[in-house]
């Protein structure tokens, strides 16, 4: 049930990059540059137990204006957590044995007032009464299995974790201006580690 | 509206690649644009064929694209912004929030009542051990319409639980937010969606006199019906504020894709202007490329076109009328080297007639001659073309008789005829025969008139000369025969009649014999001069060298003339002629001109020879300084008993002329200005 998950690098995604560096090319540098990132990940881990590799991870989410006034009206926010094994090579470019993307999911419940997280891979929901309580419980991954990676014991690779808002799926006449807003420009840093062996 | 905000559909998902698809294809077509523009641009600062119909059809398209498209996008822009605010209205707006805030009233009643049965349970609860509190949940819950009671620390942990479902192991826990704040208020009640099967409620209020402090909380399923209106509520609020929060982002994607596809259609419009407006100049530029190429004389010319139009049908044309003026120069320039041809062989064959041919138009205008006609009248006639008669008679006063006589006959009929004109020219006497005719063109009309004439004093000369030679032979024959009886009984008479007569009469009479024999032995003389004239010895022509001959002969007279000068061409080339037939012409002459300057003080003769390469001939001439011959006596001092001297037969000009027209060379005699007499032998160069 997790392989469905696994995402390979589409032609539409690379096109989607292309068109977010030339959205960022166009804007202006400064509005960017002063911009702290919203999405941090504090720490990450991927640990082997049982078979199986477990990754732990917090990430603070830290929402702009623009998504939470989204959010308030309505609108579904969805974070991406990408976990990449990536085998490094000399002369070619790494070399990615597995790509992996788990969404997650912040919505306002109106007329309950609650903030409802969900895990869409594992289709598991929780309801907070605050937002930071649920941003909290949305960057807290514990014991998340990656059945996908199997045994990678023997190989030399690096885990390359990342968050970010998934603006392709917020509703579709968000997308062009969100694309261009910094105010949607929700993504953390590439986090890399060595994988263990 | 839906479909608008629709986020899982397939366009959905496409949408982006869609943008990015639409964002690359202007600018792919601007740059196309840009290029076809700056390549106009171009061409119209050459001024190039066909950039002024490429600008105008471009302006044409633009403005036929721009002005419709304009139109409908700003329209069309204008329908979608009022659409989109018509959609929402402030009582739509008030009737949302109150059919919330109507479903809020409507749970918190539940919710309240729900609250006081759970503070009964906690009552219930009191001084109860952990130990026994599992069993206590599960009577209660029993009793009541919970769906789950747990008891819990004041650090969250889970002392106790119970669950209407016996497989539920772990209870719904609160966050820690919603624990913080049961804590600070002794009790919470919530709303929550659950799991996407409705609503619940959750209860938390503190046990009170326990130690450690326990909470009790209880969850509560709302009703199934009570909670599909709920959530049908909750479903239409939220649809409806993301629209209306969504407003501003559907008026900018709506007019951005409006915006998109105006640019797209005026961009490919007007690159389809491009490509249309070159498909349509190519072949006009290569008409005129071809049109060029036959102005500058390229008949060959002929374009290459696959197109099925009427620019196609132009070129096809315009190669068949190639193919023709290709056909009709051939044969023009067949026609006019046949005419050419024609032309200088006619020319080939006037140039090397005897005959002198004159061409006249109507206006008796010169327009035609020929070589021989230049050596006949010694005069060059081609210098001549285009003059009219009377024109050439100014320019040559020598043939004033000539033309007057060509403007009587030409003038006064258009028939053929013919006349014997005798003049004179250069101080000889010609005798040219005449025969002039009308020309008529191809349409025959009468076009101008062609004279034909021929130099017959030749001819007339040999038929003199014969007629000398007949009546010299027979002079010679008839008196030669008695002149030796004569002479024979003079001196016998002498012999006998010496003894006989006294010395007077002898005196008398050998006078009288030696006059008869020395008059005729003078007779003699005279009768072989005529019979040498009349039947000259055969000639035997060899190799010689005229320089040579010269020097031998002047040798000869170099005591006698006191000023004899010689001027001989170095290199002069060496003949076929009888050598002592030359040595008799040229002593003749040397002696001739020995007698002219005979009486006269400072007499000189100048013997002069040299190579005539033009004519392929040498000319002699033997020019002396005496007192030279009469103008009258020029012409007919070559005839045979014609002298200018006391004594002398009058054949020795005649029989030098017999020699020099047996060599094919003419004499001629020129005065010498201002006395004297040249006689000019051109002798032509023969090989054995």
């Amino acid at each position: 049930m997790f392989n469905k998950n696994i995402k390979q690098t589409h032609f539409d995604r690379r096109m989607l990059h292309c068109l977010i560096g030339f959205v960022l090319l166009t804007t202006p540098i400064s509005s960017i540059a002063d911009e702290q990132p919203t999405i941090d990940i504090k720490a990450a881990s991927l640990s082997f137990q049982d078979q199986t590799y477990l990754l732990k991870a917090h990430i603070n989410y830290q929402l702009s204006d623009d998504a939470i006034k989204a959010l308030h009206n309505g609108i579904t926010l969805t974070f991406n957590v990408d976990l990449s094994i990536i085998e490094p090579r000399k002369w070619l470019w790494d070399k990615h044995r597995m790509s992996l993307t788990l969404p997650f999911q912040i919505k306002y419940h109106t007329l309950a007032e609650t903030y409802q997280v969900s895990n869409k891979t594992s289709n598991l929901e929780h309801n907070f009464s605050s937002l930071s309580t649920a941003l909290h419980a949305l960057g807290i991954l514990s014991d998340i299995p990656i059945h996908a990676l199997g045994d990678s014991n023997n190989i030399s690779a690096n885990v390359s974790l990342k968050a970010y808002l998934n603006i392709e799926a917020l509703p579709l006449p968000m997308r062009p201006l969100a694309y261009i807003t910094p105010g949607w420009y929700l993504r953390s840093n590439t986090l890399q580690w060595p994988l263990a062996q | 509206m839906s479909h608008a905000t629709e986020s899982h559909s397939q366009f959905s998902n496409l949408f982006s690649l869609l943008i990015i698809i639409n964002i690359a294809g202007t600018l792919f077509l601007l740059g196309l644009l840009i290029s076809n523009l700056r390549w106009l641009w171009h061409q119209f600062k050459k001024q190039a064929v066909g950039s002024r119909i490429t600008a105008r059809i471009i302006l044409l398209f633009f403005a036929i694209s721009v002005i419709p498209t304009g139109i409908v996008f700003y329209f069309s822009s204008q329908l979608l912004h009022q659409s989109i605010d018509s959609w929402f209205d402030a009582k739509i707006d008030n009737a949302m929030q109150s059919s919330l805030t109507l479903s809020r009233r409507s749970l918190d009643n539940r919710t309240l009542s729900l609250m006081k049965e759970t503070r009964q349970l906690a009552t219930q609860l009191e001084n109860e051990t952990d130990i026994f509190l599992s069993l206590t949940l599960a009577a209660l819950r029993a009793q009541t319409d919970a769906s789950e009671l747990t008891v819990f620390s004041k650090q969250g942990q889970i002392i106790a639980t119970t669950n209407i479902d016996p497989g539920v192991l772990i209870p719904n826990t609160p966050d820690s937010s919603t624990l913080l704040l049961a804590k600070q208020n002794r009790e919470f009640i919530g709303l929550e969606p659950n799991q996407g099967k409705g609503l619940l409620v959750r209860t938390i209020v503190e046990i009170k006199n326990t130690n450690p402090k326990r909470y009790l909380q209880a969850i509560y399923t709302i009703p199934e019906d009570l909670s599909e209106l709920a959530d049908s509520v909750e479903d239409a609020y939220t649809a409806y504020q993301e629209f209306n929060y969504l407003r501003d982002s559907l008026k900018f994607s709506f007019t951005l894709t409006l915006s998109l596809a105006l640019i797209f259609s005026i961009l490919a419009a007007s690159w389809a202007a491009f490509v249309f407006a070159k498909e349509l100049v190519a072949p006009i530029r290569q008409l005129v490329k071809g049109t060029q190429d036959v102005a500058g004389g390229d008949y060959e010319k002929t374009l290459k076109s696959d197109r099925q139009d009427e620019l196609g049908f132009l070129i096809n044309s315009f190669n068949a009328m190639m193919l023709r003026i290709a056909s009709s120069r051939t044969e023009a320039n067949n026609a006019q080297r046949d005419a050419e041809d024609q032309h200088a062989y006619l020319e080939t064959i006037l140039s090397h007639l005897s005959n002198g041919v004159l061409g006249f138009d109507l206006s008796l205008r010169l327009k035609m001659t020929n070589h021989g006609a230049d050596q006949i009248l010694e005069h060059p006639l081609t210098a001549c073309i285009e003059f009219s008669l009377e024109e050439i008679a100014v320019k040559c006063p020598e043939l004033d008789s000539f033309t007057t006589l060509l403007i009587e006959k030409f003038s006064a009929k258009k028939k053929q005829w013919q006349h014997e004109f005798v003049f004179s020219i250069n101080h000889q006497k010609k005798t040219l025969l005449l025969k002039g005719t009308p020309l008529y063109a191809s349409d025959k009309t009468f076009s101008g008139y062609v004279l034909i004439f021929d130099d017959v004093t030749p001819i007339i000369q040999s038929q003199r000369n014969a007629a000398w030679s007949e009546v010299a032979q027979r002079l010679a024959h008839e008196i030669k025969n008695p002149l030796t009886p004569i002479q024979l009984s003079a001196e016998r008479l002498q012999r006998k009649l010496h003894t006989q007569l006294d010395d007077d009469a002898n005196k008398v009479l050998k006078k009288s014999t030696d006059t008869i024999v020395q008059q005729v032995s003078a007779m003699k003389s005279m009768v072989n001069d005529f019979s040498n004239f009349a039947r000259p010895p055969q000639s035997k022509p060899q190799v010689i060298s005229i320089s040579q001959l010269i020097d031998d002969i002047s040798t000869l007279y170099q005591g006698q003339i006191q000023h004899l000068t010689l001027n001989v061409d170095d290199y002069l080339p060496s003949t076929f002629a009888d050598p002592v037939r030359l040595r008799q012409v040229l002593i003749n002459l040397i002696k001739n001109a020995q007698e002219a300057v005979a009486d006269i003080s400072g007499g000189e003769i100048n013997i002069s020879a040299r190579h005539q390469k033009d004519r392929d001939s040498i000319e002699i001439c033997i020019a002396d300084n005496g007192p030279g011959v009469d103008n009258s006596d020029i012409a007919r001092i070559f005839e045979p008993y014609t002298t200018t001297k006391d004594k002398g037969t009058g054949l020795g000009l005649a029989i030098v002329k017999k020699i020099i027209e047996e060599h094919g060379g003419t004499i001629i005699v020129k005065p010498v200005h201002p006395q004297g007499a040249n006689f000019i032998i051109q002798l032509p160069i023969t090989n054995p």
